[in-house]
């Protein structure tokens, strides 16, 4: 495996920044801590192939400066709770053992108590944060079957270690997140999928799941050539349409019904469990969820009532 | 300036060839009436070794010329090569040509500067996905690099056909040969036959065979890549052949479905013709038409 270089570099500028969103479609304001830039893991379908023009990896470790960044982002919110999260230029964990940037971060919000911080990681190694895990950090894994686990996330750790990592951060007292993100459609998926939902209903309390994310695979044009070079069947099948966004998706009628298979097989395993759709449109929301989620606002809302739902005043 | 016999030249040597196609009938014409203006050059090797002038000394053989007017220079290998290049950049360079100079060039010891001055003067982008491509084309087949410099086809559009196998090239080339086509159909048409390619394990060339127009290749791809997609699409065009809506009216809709609103578009010049317009639409909601094609992106 080539190792791509690791440069740490000087922070400047925003490291702190509102996840991108995009147009027509409701995102949940999500704060991203752009703290590692680049990944090791190198999924087929990943987002970064077409968005970083190196493949080298970028370390931002001037915490002051970044503690100071998300201290100054709290302070400044007076409506909502917030979530951050550093698993959007990269994976959470990959790195971690080795370089330890999380720790700092995960004692921050255990002090300050006012945001909450994820985790996001398809790299199922927490040993070395079991210490410092608190009731503000929330240990996340993007889960799919293992056949694509096989085909597009080769470097990744097993969909049973994630499950493993998931229940034992459960056990540890987190709460954890669940993101089936991308959902991809090859031929069979349907099976594959109930068999996870049902495993994971199994090895989890899914009373102590904050959150369930669901997001269909969607990319930019200049990824369609990536995947067409590197003859990706499995992201190739199904059609695809251009979105307002510039995107391609899955045609919504297909999305709709997907989503609702989704939606219903995890309601069904508990009906509390707090399920968003990542960048869907409006309409989607509705046919899927019968929520009338109208912007941003709304989502963010929904994600205020269920944290306080969790955590009461203690936060 | 001096006249060189054919016999003393290795007509055969085309190391520092990078025209493509060396058979031009224009320039052929031109010197069976005027003969050759411009002298070759010719490297001073035993037997001459030509840097600039292929096509010209094909003519000159094809027409049995005995000899040929040319300049002679003794220099490196290298040097020949950039001369060649320098030589003919005035005319500009094809796709082919500049792919055939590009791989050259690591024939050759080139020093970093020369090697970028190549670069400059072939106009390439500096990206190995480029270079990676050129390389491909200089070493593609005959059927390839006549049909890039036939349609004078973008690099995009090559790295297109380059995704196929030369099998396959060979049957797309066959078929969109006898068409018209322009760059952004030619791209739109290969990029559904790598989709089928990729989803099926093979192209079906028998499914656009016989098509004679561009279009018609297009709409049978679209139609096989995209069934779910065409099937909306015919349901839309019925329920809009229901409606029968004026002239003056349409009901415009996102091509993709994705859009959660649909346009609804009335030209009217008088206040009757609102009012028509407004009887009609209240028509269409009352028959439930306006539903169906709300309904259409949802399930």
């Amino acid at each position: 495996m080539n190792f791509p270089n690791i440069n740490f570099v000087t922070s400047q500028g925003n490291i702190v920044r509102d996840c991108p969103g995009t147009r027509h479609h409701i995102c949940c304001g999500y704060k991203t801590i752009d703290i590692i830039e680049g990944c090791i893991l190198s999924c087929s379908y990943c987002i970064l192939h077409g968005y970083l023009n190196s493949s080298d990896i970028k370390i931002h470790r001037d915490v002051p400066y970044i503690l100071s960044q998300i201290d100054d982002v709290i302070t400044s919110e007076k409506k909502h709770i917030l979530r951050f999260g550093t698993g959007e230029l990269s994976d959470s964990l990959a790195l971690d053992r080795r370089y330890r940037l999380n720790r700092p971060l995960i004692e921050y919000f255990g002090n300050k108590k006012k945001a909450l911080f994820e985790i996001k990681s398809k790299w199922a190694d927490i040993n070395h944060l079991m210490p410092y895990l608190n009731h503000y950090t929330v240990i996340s894994f993007s889960l799919a079957p293992q056949k694509i686990i096989d085909a597009e996330e080769k470097r990744t750790s097993p969909l049973y270690k994630r499950l493993k990592a998931l229940k034992k951060a459960q056990d540890a007292g987190c709460f954890v997140g669940i993101h089936f993100d991308p959902i991809i459609m090859y031929d069979g998926f349907e099976k594959d999928y109930i068999y996870l939902i049902d495993d994971i209903s199994r090895l989890l309390d899914l009373k102590k799941v904050i959150w369930v994310s669901l997001g269909l695979l969607r990319f930019p044009p200049k990824l369609l050539n990536y995947y067409i070079d590197t003859a990706r069947k499995n992201l190739l099948q199904g059609e695809f349409i251009r979105g307002e966004d510039g995107k391609y998706r899955y045609i919504k009628n297909e999305r709709i019904k997907v989503l609702r298979m989704f939606y219903s097989l995890l309601k069904k395993k508990e009906k509390n469990l707090f399920i968003y759709l990542c960048m869907e449109r409006q309409d989607v929301w509705k046919e899927v969820t019968g929520m009338d989620v109208k912007n941003n606002e709304a989502l963010v809302e929904l994600f205020d009532k269920r944290i306080k739902t969790l955590y009461g005043g203690s936060i | 300036m001096e006249r060189i016999p054919i016999h003393a030249i290795d007509t055969h040597d085309r190391r520092f060839c990078i025209s493509y196609p060396l058979h031009n009938p224009q320039l052929a014409t031109s010197i069976q009436k005027i003969g050759i203006i411009e002298p070759l050059l010719l490297l001073k090797r035993s037997p001459y070794v030509v840097i600039s002038g292929f096509k010209r000394l094909e003519v000159a053989v094809m027409l049995k010329y005995s000899s040929v007017p040319a300049v002679i220079h003794d220099i490196t290998d290298t040097d020949a090569f950039l001369y060649a290049i320098h030589n003919n950049r005035t005319r500009g360079f094809n796709l082919v040509e500049k792919a055939i100079a590009f791989e050259r060039m690591f024939h050759f010891t080139l020093s970093p500067s020369n090697t970028q001055d190549v670069i400059t003067m072939l106009a390439l982008q500096p990206s190995e996905k480029v270079f990676k491509n050129l390389v491909a084309i200089a070493n593609g087949e005959d059927v390839l690099k006549d049909f890039i410099v036939t349609y004078n086809l973008s690099m995009k559009n090559a790295e297109a056909l380059l995704r196929f196998t030369p099998h396959e090239r060979k049957d797309i080339i066959r078929i969109l040969s006898s068409l018209r086509f322009t760059d952004s159909s030619l791209r739109e048409t290969l990029e559904l036959l790598i989709l089928m390619k990729i989803k099926k394990g093979t192209v079906d060339f028998s499914l656009i065979d016989h098509a004679t127009t561009m279009d018609a290749i297009r709409s049978i791809l679209k139609r096989t890549m995209y069934p779910k997609l065409t099937a909306l699409g015919k349901r839309l065009q019925i329920i809009q052949k229901k409606c029968g809506l004026p002239p003056t009216m349409d009901i415009k809709v996102d091509p993709f479905f994705e859009k959660e609103y649909i346009d609804i578009w009335i030209r009217a010049r008088k206040e009757q013709e609102v009012n028509d317009a407004v009887t009609k639409l209240m028509d269409l909601l009352k028959q439930g038409y306006i539903r169906s094609i709300l309904e259409l992106s949802k399930h």
